[in-house]
């Protein structure tokens, strides 16, 4: 019976052309989207992996020089993204897309498309996962929103119960229908885009950017399924209980306009409000205190550099730097850095911890809007939230603490029985060195990474879910209460 | 004779040989019956307290004004509205407990049969019998049912948006004929009909309680009731003021009880 509901469902949707062309509109703005986004991800990778080429010759055929002077020279990470990127987008816009690993100094990455951006993007580009996340939503409520409400008013809601049909059952045909139609327009979505995806991305073979891809696509396909199914099951209940099937289409555009386009943009501004993020004045201000007490390297007349040469001389039981097994400078630059790792530590992962805190609050909002954890959990899955450029960031960090004390240490060995001038601008290294360096190499996090981090998410869409048939189940009495 | 007597104070039915028979057999099994039914609406009472029992092949017409309580009437026995107190039985079952099971042996026409206008008479035939748990039925069979229902050869393929409010009610019988159901249960069904299709609808009627349905009908038609009911009732303000055999009195009288009743 249930089946029967169903399939009569579908066709009567078919047959009426409202949705017809809805479901084309939302069909076309799909693959656009999926099309433009592959072929921007397309692009940019293989830009990236040009520059990524390039930069690493620049760096192993920079010539003979001194080991310090190529930490100034320095590298760029570029940030990878995995294939899903160009599905859903998500903070990649506020997030850099290159670092600039250099001696002395953590940058942070740079290049954010939204500083070209006016603030009319905050709304978000097109994107797969804008039409899944929005538009696929508004699909639903048009569909489901007379399900029920609209029988009523034409009276075949009377004529159906005078059958002996089980409310239950109905309701069940209604959700099933719901689910056809809504199959009848995604589907070719999937189908279509997995070819486009196949078509740009193909040779994508890079094990970095593929990491547990199966398992994230997966993954992401079902918290989709899971919005969708609690939004037709919210859908129902309200074409259930509301008086007309103009009330219920008020209510769901109501819902829509509050849970998905105004919290999740007030989720943003709330985070920002409760957990603040320093001024890059302030932030610059932070490290040059931090920072004052280092041995100055580049400077043998400050009183800091006299008073740390003092002391390793007395450690060693040496009258001058000259004795010493090993050059000084190369330790005074180590001793500077290392200050400093301290000291990006405490700004930086202050910073960091800020994003997360941030993040923690916006997936509070989730308990309010399914929007709200379906876009966490999506951009998440994708490679383009906060924690992902988080985790670059450390990484180019720590690839840069790991180029750095390489050179140092180079200094600090090679540089020996040099003055202080000669050992910082005389001693020359080569390629044999730079090649000590190793390419950098970021690994995307894998799905249980995932997953542990976005548990108050994956809660809530599952309560959204439990929530929406719950209340279908308790509104499913009511079918013919106002007959 | 004492089951009408809370009901009818007015007029009951003359205790000759051929009422008496009949009266017996409508104790036998009535498939539709209603004790002490009320329906009060705060404070508005719209039944009060009707007891009624409707014998297979018995065909009942309820008469009255609008607002007399023949829809309520109706409306209780599909269990669509609650009762403030009584019981509707349908072949035996009360039907606010079995809900879902005395729908399986009623069929119901309401003034202007709702169907979906996006599908077809045939797909809309199909689906609601479909419902009503007869999967059995073949394109050939559904077609049958429409054509004795005198929809035209035509009408079954076009979808019902186009229909007109007779053939609707055609489809509306055709779902009937195809339940198979022992009890109708009617709400004013041929008002706004032509004489013909009334007429028609009528003949329907009558094959239909030879084979043993029993039919309630709330109508306005008072020769209708007469030429086609076995028994009419008038109603008045929730009440059943009378109560009886068609063939006990003609035409005119008929009128002028109704009339009368309708006065005071």
């Amino acid at each position: 019976m249930i089946w029967r509901i169903a399939q009569k469902e579908l066709l009567e949707t078919i047959r009426d052309g409202r949705f017809v062309w809805t479901g084309v509109v939302v069909f076309v703005l799909f693959i656009t989207a999926i099309g433009v986004g592959a072929q921007r991800y397309s692009e940019d990778r293989a830009l990236r992996q040009v520059a990524e080429q390039e930069d690493r010759e620049l760096w192993l055929n920079q010539g003979d020089k001194g080991p310090h002077s190529a930490g100034h020279y320095g590298v760029y990470a570029f940030k990878p993204a995995t294939p899903l990127a160009f599905f859903d987008p998500g903070f990649n816009d506020y997030t850099g897309t290159l670092q600039y690993l250099e001696a002395h100094r953590e940058n942070q990455a740079s290049y954010k498309p939204a500083t070209d951006a006016t603030a009319l993007q905050r709304f978000g580009d097109l994107s797969g996962a804008m039409v899944l996340q929005l538009l696929t939503p508004l699909l639903i409520f048009l569909l489901c929103f007379g399900m029920i409400a609209g029988e009523r008013e034409d009276g075949t809601l009377r004529q159906l119960m005078s059958m002996g049909v089980p409310k239950m059952k109905l309701v069940w045909g209604k959700a099933a229908g719901a689910g056809l139609a809504l199959g009848v327009v995604l589907i070719p979505c999937i189908f279509v885009s997995a070819v486009l995806a196949a078509l740009f991305i193909q040779g994508d073979g890079d094990p970095h950017t593929m990491v547990d891809f199966p398992a994230k696509l997966a993954v992401i396909v079902l918290v989709y399924l899971v919005f969708f199914a609690s939004l037709a099951a919210l859908a129902l209940s309200v074409s259930i209980r509301a008086r007309s099937s103009a009330a219920a289409l008020t209510a769901l555009i109501g819902f829509w306009i509050v849970a998905g386009l105004l919290i999740p943009r007030m989720s943003a501004d709330v985070s920002k409000l409760m957990y603040d993020t320093p001024s890059a004045f302030e932030l610059a201000d932070t490290i040059q205190k931090g920072r004052e007490a280092g041995p100055r390297a580049h400077e043998p007349n400050h009183p800091n550099h006299i008073a740390f040469k003092k002391k390793v001389l007395e450690e060693y039981g040496v009258d001058d730097v000259d004795d010493l097994p090993f050059s000084f400078v190369g330790l005074a630059f180590q001793a500077d850095e290392e200050l400093g790792f301290k000291v990006f530590d405490e700004t930086f992962g202050g910073i960091r911890r800020t994003f997360e805190k941030q993040n923690r609050v916006r997936q509070f909002f989730g308990l309010f809007s399914p929007f709200v954890a379906v876009k966490t959990l999506s951009s998440a899955l994708s490679g383009t939230d906060v924690h992902y450029a988080n985790d670059f960031s450390k990484a180019g960090e720590s690839y840069r603490r790991n180029m750095v004390t390489i050179l140092n240490e180079d200094i600090k060995q090679n540089a020996t029985g040099m003055t202080q001038y000669s050992a910082e601008w005389g001693y020359r290294a080569n390629k044999s060195l730079w090649e000590k360096v190793p390419p950098f190499d970021f690994d995307p996090p894998g799905i249980q990474t995932i997953l542990g981090r976005n548990m108050f998410s994956i809660f809530v869409l599952f309560l959204w879910l439990t929530g929406g048939f719950g209340l279908l189940y308790m509104s499913a009495k009511r079918v013919d209460s106002q007959l | 004779m004492t089951e009408y007597q809370t009901i009818s104070n007015i007029r009951q039915p003359r205790p000759d040989e051929k009422g008496a028979g009949r009266t017996a057999a409508a104790t036998k099994e009535a498939l539709i019956k209603a004790v002490s039914l009320r329906k009060d609406y705060d404070g508005h009472l719209a039944l009060k307290g009707l007891d009624l029992q409707i014998a297979p092949g018995e065909i009942y017409c309820l008469l009255g004004a609008n607002g007399a309580g023949k829809s309520t009437t109706i409306n209780l026995f599909l269990d669509f509205i609650k009762p403030t107190s009584g019981q509707a039985f349908i072949n035996g079952f009360d039907v606010q407990e079995h809900s879902t099971e005395t729908k399986k042996f009623l069929a119901y026409i309401p003034e202007i049969v709702m169907l979906y206008r996006n599908l077809t008479g045939l797909e809309n035939l199909r689906y609601f019998s479909g419902l009503a748990g007869h999967d059995h039925y073949t394109d050939a069979d559904l077609r049958s049912f429409l054509n004795e229902a005198g929809l035209p050869k035509d009408a079954p393929d076009r979808r019902v948006g186009g229909y007109s409010k007779g053939m609707r009610q055609k489809v509306g019988i055709a779902i009937a004929l195809a339940k198979q159901a022992k009890v109708l249960l009617l709400d004013e069904p041929t008002s706004g009909l032509d004489p013909k299709a009334s007429n028609e609808f009528s003949e329907l009627l009558l094959k239909l309680s030879q084979e043993g349905v029993s039919i309630l009908m709330a109508t306005h038609d008072l020769f209708r009731a007469k030429e086609t009911g076995t028994r009419v009732g008038i109603m008045r303000h929730g009440e059943l003021v009378d109560d009886l055999f068609t063939e006990d009195i003609g035409h005119a009288d008929l009128e002028r009880l109704y009339l009368e009743h309708m006065h005071d």
